[in-house]
């Protein structure tokens, strides 16, 4: 019987939720490739990945969703597009409290482009419990100047609920008939 | 570990330092609390028998089939995960086979979710894996039994009596328990990804369809088939609560209980629709939107007594108990309370006010439930129900109430659009769920006729494949 592979790219800045996001709806232990964070993001978290994350969806026997999450530095960009060939989607996930996240925003939009308009983008922004500005409206506003729309939700990438809601959306936005 | 096979003692070696570390803990024989033996090895049944007979302690036995052995909880072999954070959840509710009868026994084996089980030894590493330093064992605490959501509470707010504080859900998680180990070196344990040396993560949390905080309005996944999260493992037998009762009960609430009715019937019958204006989501609606377009906040009267609304703050402010409000959507107004911009000074004079005395809650979800609870599965006045209907976005749908079909109907109207009466149809759903749907819609201002924006986004995709993303969705939605 024949294996059938699909996957989903997590993205995002340093420390804006990915490998969280992955472990909350993972059906395995994921596997995280974290150092030492040694540069700036030393500001932001101790450790961070360095290569990439790793989850996966069992849907059967014979069919798995594997859950990459990119790497947050930009000195790691050549990989992004070795990740997206064949993907189902993109999640983008934004760090409210960071100085600039509209600038984060438009980065990864800009790097993901081609992915994107071959397949669909929701956008998750974390930590807005902590820091409420931007607001969601602003996100949206934003996306439109980049000729996009995409959900924009908040959530807790710790919550399987949010995660969920996030990917399902995500589905909905490539098939509504599903 | 009593003398278990190298292969078994790897796979437990491995579980205890990833996914089972919040539960055990490796020690040496003379410091553990539970043994784990291998029934079906000769030498681990005896050191098992001189351990027990020595100690009195605990274990937990592992064999391929079902054993009753005195002192211990037994798990099937091939191992899984889930199957010895349950054991953990046993033990430490004292629940194991005595032989004499007395106090709580389980000889059945630990509870697993019904899923695909996998064979933990596909995970196993070639190189034989090694345990890290045991550390001391850690002080057992009771566990955390979860409290379950208060759908009561929702009732109570809805009839005007004094809201109760309910509990957010929680999770129960075994303690940690002390395992005999046997003496090993120190290693290094190096995951690799190449060797997929990983197990299955056991979920012991209780994510339930609707949780109620003093602080926030009822905010519930009512959505059918999108609920997340598995059942937990709580120490303490919990009384049994029909979630799918109450789920019915709050989306009667907000959805109202009709029938569908006839597009003749919904454009005739005067009891199917409703003035919006007449209630006091019409202030609540002018408040938000003044605020949002000035980004200051925004107050009005009531008889209960003053609201503000800060859309930059997504917060709504009242120095009252907010269980008044429920009542008060579904009277009709005389006159609609006049919204004014309030300075910076007179809001810093008012913040104590509602926060020892009123309360303060999301104004999204604040005006998402109210405009649902005002509507009571009626359509607005004048709202045809043939025109196609579409959002000017998606809402925030990981913080608003979801009735029914709540991301389906979004995504129709995000993508395509469609009127309220095809939307019915096509997703095949009572049409009360696409009506409170656009009451709730309508009031956060997300709902528009001109499908321009739509039509300007849409682009050339690629090919779907609908199967694939049907399984998926229904997966995530367990």
């Amino acid at each position: 019987m024949s294996h059938k592979d699909h996957k989903i790219i997590f993205t995002g800045p340093v420390g804006a939720g990915k490998t969280t996001c992955i472990k909350s709806i993972s059906d395995i232990e994921p596997i995280t490739t974290e150092e030492e964070a040694s540069d700036m993001t030393t500001r932001r978290k101790p450790n961070t990945t360095v290569a990439l994350d790793y989850g996966m969806i069992r849907l059967g026997p014979n069919e798995k969703v594997h859950l990459y999450g990119t790497p947050g530095q930009e000195r790691f960009n050549f990989m992004w597009d070795i990740l997206t060939k064949g993907g189902i989607g993109l999640i983008l996930l934004l760090d409210n409290t960071r100085p600039d996240p509209f600038q984060d925003m438009r980065f990864y939009v800009n790097a993901f482009r081609g992915f994107i308009d071959n397949t669909r983008m929701v956008v998750g922004i974390t930590q807005m419990d902590n820091q409420r500005t931007p607001t969601i409206e602003e996100y949206v506003a934003q996306l439109k100047e980049l000729n996009l729309a995409a959900p924009v939700y908040e959530i807790d990438g710790r919550k399987r609920e949010d995660v969920s809601t996030l990917v399902q959306s995500l589905l909905l936005s490539l098939d509504p008939g599903i | 570990m009593l003398s278990l096979p190298p292969r078994t003692q790897a796979v437990l070696e491995f579980f205890f330092t990833s996914t089972g570390r919040a539960s055990f803990a490796p020690s040496s024989e003379n410091a553990a609390d539970v043994a784990v033996f291998d029934v079906d090895t000769v030498e681990s049944m005896q050191r098992w028998n001189d351990f027990h007979a020595r100690t009195s302690k605990p274990g937990i036995a592992l064999s391929v089939t079902p054993h009753q052995i005195d002192g211990a909880v037994w798990v099937q072999k091939p191992v899984t995960p889930a199957a010895l954070l349950a054991a953990a959840a046993s033990l430490n509710a004292g629940k194991w086979y005595r032989a004499d009868g007395s106090g709580t026994a389980s000889a059945k084996p630990a509870a697993e979710p019904a899923s695909v089980k996998p064979n933990f030894d596909r995970f196993i590493a070639s190189a034989p894996v090694q345990a890290p330093p045991p550390p001391a064992p850690p002080a057992v605490e009771p566990p955390r039994a979860p409290a379950r959501p208060d759908f009561g509470g929702l009732m109570r707010q809805v009839l005007s009596t004094p809201a109760e504080p309910t509990a957010a859900s929680g999770v129960a998680v075994p303690a940690p328990v002390p395992v005999a180990a046997a003496q090993v070196a120190a290693p290094e344990h190096t995951p690799s990804a190449a060797t997929s040396a990983v197990a299955e993560g056991a979920r012991s949390g209780v994510e339930t369809a609707s949780t109620t905080t003093a602080a926030e309005p009822a905010h519930g996944a009512v959505e059918h088939g999108a609920h997340g999260g598995e059942p937990g493992h709580p120490a303490h037998p919990e009384p049994h609560l029909d979630v799918s009762e109450l789920e019915k009960q709050d989306e009667a609430l907000l959805c109202g209980t009709r029938e569908d009715v006839s597009a003749v019937q919904l454009a005739s019958d005067t009891n199917l629709r409703y003035d919006p204006n007449q209630y006091l989501i019409a202030a609540l609606k002018e408040a938000y939107l003044v605020s949002a377009k000035w980004r200051v906040p925004t107050q009005f009267e009531t008889s209960a007594g003053v609201i503000v609304v800060d859309t930059l703050q997504n917060l709504v402010y009242m120095d009252f108990d907010e269980a008044q409000l429920t009542p008060m959507y579904r009277q009709r107004m005389a006159k609609r309370p006049k919204t004014r911009v309030v300075s910076a000074g007179d809001f810093a004079k008012m913040r104590p006010r509602f926060e020892t005395q009123g309360a303060v809650v999301r104004a999204d979800s604040l005006l998402w439930r109210a405009a649902m609870l005002t509507a009571e599965g009626r359509l607005p006045s004048g709202v045809s129900p043939d025109r196609p209907i579409y959002l000017k976005q998606w809402p925030n749908m990981t913080r608003l109430q979801r009735t029914p079909h709540s991301l389906r109907i979004a995504a129709a109207w995000a993508i395509k659009g469609a009127s309220i009466e095809a939307t019915a149809r096509l997703l095949n759903i009572p049409q009360r769920h696409v009506f409170a749907f656009y009451n709730a819609a309508l009031e956060l201002d997300l709902v528009t006729e001109d499908g321009s924006h739509i039509h300007r986004a849409r682009s050339n995709k690629g090919p779907r494949n609908r199967g694939l993303l049907t399984r998926l969705f229904n997966w995530l939605g367990k």
